[in-house]
């Protein structure tokens, strides 16, 4: 099941009127629709504000979304029209012609755009970086080698089990633990 | 270790499209139930975007409560197309089985009663035509059986075509004597049979009294 097919299958169940659903892709999508957001606007109540108001309009709009393009695609559009509208509400330029979503999808994340990230921001953002990597080395070699096949080669749990010689069930257990124990470094970051 | 947990397979499905043996399904309804799960789905999204590379917005965490607590005054949506396909993919059977074999069954007994008693007087008179009736006037030769029809001319196949959307029956002409004494003897007929059979009305009158043509 590619990552399309979860979306959709999610879209399809908020269209249904399941609002969990759509909370759910709230959680996946917010960290890079902010990052998009955060790129056009320095003060991070606003870029919070904004990709609020994205959200807000995806869910209205979410009736008429047929699948047509992936989910993402689809918000990142929302989200570019969204804080554009707030720019010149708000009396300020918006940038001029954006990348294409999907161009930019593949371009890490529209990297044409200006990257307005304050001080502090970078700090956090950091800080969550050095800790995902020290908990990565950290990790045996088998859990690391496994959720590094996963998470930056994008393979599948098969591809995986045929490459580290093992069972599915054993990737499956071993990119949990791996996850787990980044996630155990990293909560305290989060949460403090 | 390959002990699978239930835990394993949800966060297995939604971070990384692999379903365990509960489906995607049972993933997504663990996950939405589960406060703790969902947050464990969260930081393991952040934790693919940061080994990825991909830029990430710290306060980002807090705008899925922000959203739900804003969506909580919204109506709910609904895609009107998804739900009409969902009943569309129903059964016509099933939709409404005893009104469609009502509405069968009345068919049915509609058309017996316009069609049989025509076909169970046809059939004791022995008229029922062998050739095709047409109008008079498109070259074909009157029938000495039936006043007013003609039989087909099969050397005459073109006229017969063009006259073929013409009315089948010639109406009865009064002035015709071998007509008008048809008609009488089809009106007592009528009479006896009507009283026979207890039926009243304009279906067994249709049925007895008519040009012998038609029965």
């Amino acid at each position: 099941m590619s990552e399309r097919e979860v979306d959709q299958a999610l879209v399809e169940r908020a269209q249904a009127g399941d609002r969990r659903a759509f909370d759910l892709l709230v959680l996946k999508y917010q960290q890079r629709i902010a990052a998009l957001i955060g790129r056009y606007l320095r003060d991070s109540a606003e870029v919070l504000d904004v990709t609020q108001e994205a959200f807000l309009k995806a869910y209205r709009a979410l009736p008429g979304f047929r699948g047509e393009s992936a989910f993402y695609t689809w918000i990142y559009r929302i989200a570019i029209n969204t804080v554009k509208n707030y720019m010149v509400a708000q009396s300020r330029r918006p940038p001029g012609d954006d990348v294409d979503a999907e161009l930019a999808e593949q371009m890490d994340m529209g990297a044409a755009l200006r990257d307005s990230a304050t001080p502090e921001r970078e700090v956090l953002t950091d800080e969550i970086a050095h800790t995902v990597q020290a908990a990565l080395d950290a990790l045996p070699d088998d859990l690391r080698t496994a959720i590094m096949f996963r998470e930056i080669d994008g393979m599948s749990y098969e591809e995986i089990a045929t490459a580290m010689e093992c069972p599915i069930g054993t990737v499956r257990s071993r990119i949990f633990r791996a996850r787990e124990a980044i996630d155990k470094r990293l909560r305290p970051l989060l949460e403090g | 270790m390959t002990t699978s947990t239930p835990d394993q397979g949800y966060l297995a499905a939604l971070i990384d499209g692999e379903p365990g043996p509960g489906g995607f399904e049972v993933a997504i309804d663990a996950i939405e139930r589960d406060a703790e799960l969902r947050a464990r789905f969260e930081r393991g999204l952040l934790i693919g975007q940061v080994l990825r590379g991909e830029p990430s917005h710290p306060a980002a965490r807090l705008l899925s409560g922000r959203v739900s607590a804003a969506l909580a005054s919204e109506p709910v949506v609904m895609r009107p197309s998804v739900r009409r396909s969902a009943h569309s993919r129903r059964p016509l059977s099933s939709i409404n089985r005893p009104a469609a074999t009502l509405a069968i069954a009345a068919s049915l007994v509609a058309v017996a009663i316009l069609v049989g008693p025509d076909l169970i007087s046809g059939g004791s008179l022995g008229s029922s035509p062998k050739t095709p009736l047409v109008a008079q006037g498109g070259g074909a030769t009157p029938s000495p059986e039936t006043p007013g029809m003609v039989q087909a001319n099969p050397a005459q196949a073109p006229s017969l075509a063009a006259a073929s959307t013409a009315p089948l029956v010639a109406g009865w002409s009064m002035e015709e004597p071998a007509d008008t004494t048809a008609l009488d003897a089809l009106l007592v007929d009528h009479r006896e049979r009507a009283s026979a059979s207890g039926l009243t009305g304009f279906i067994p009158y249709a049925a007895v009294v008519g040009p012998s043509g038609l029965r």
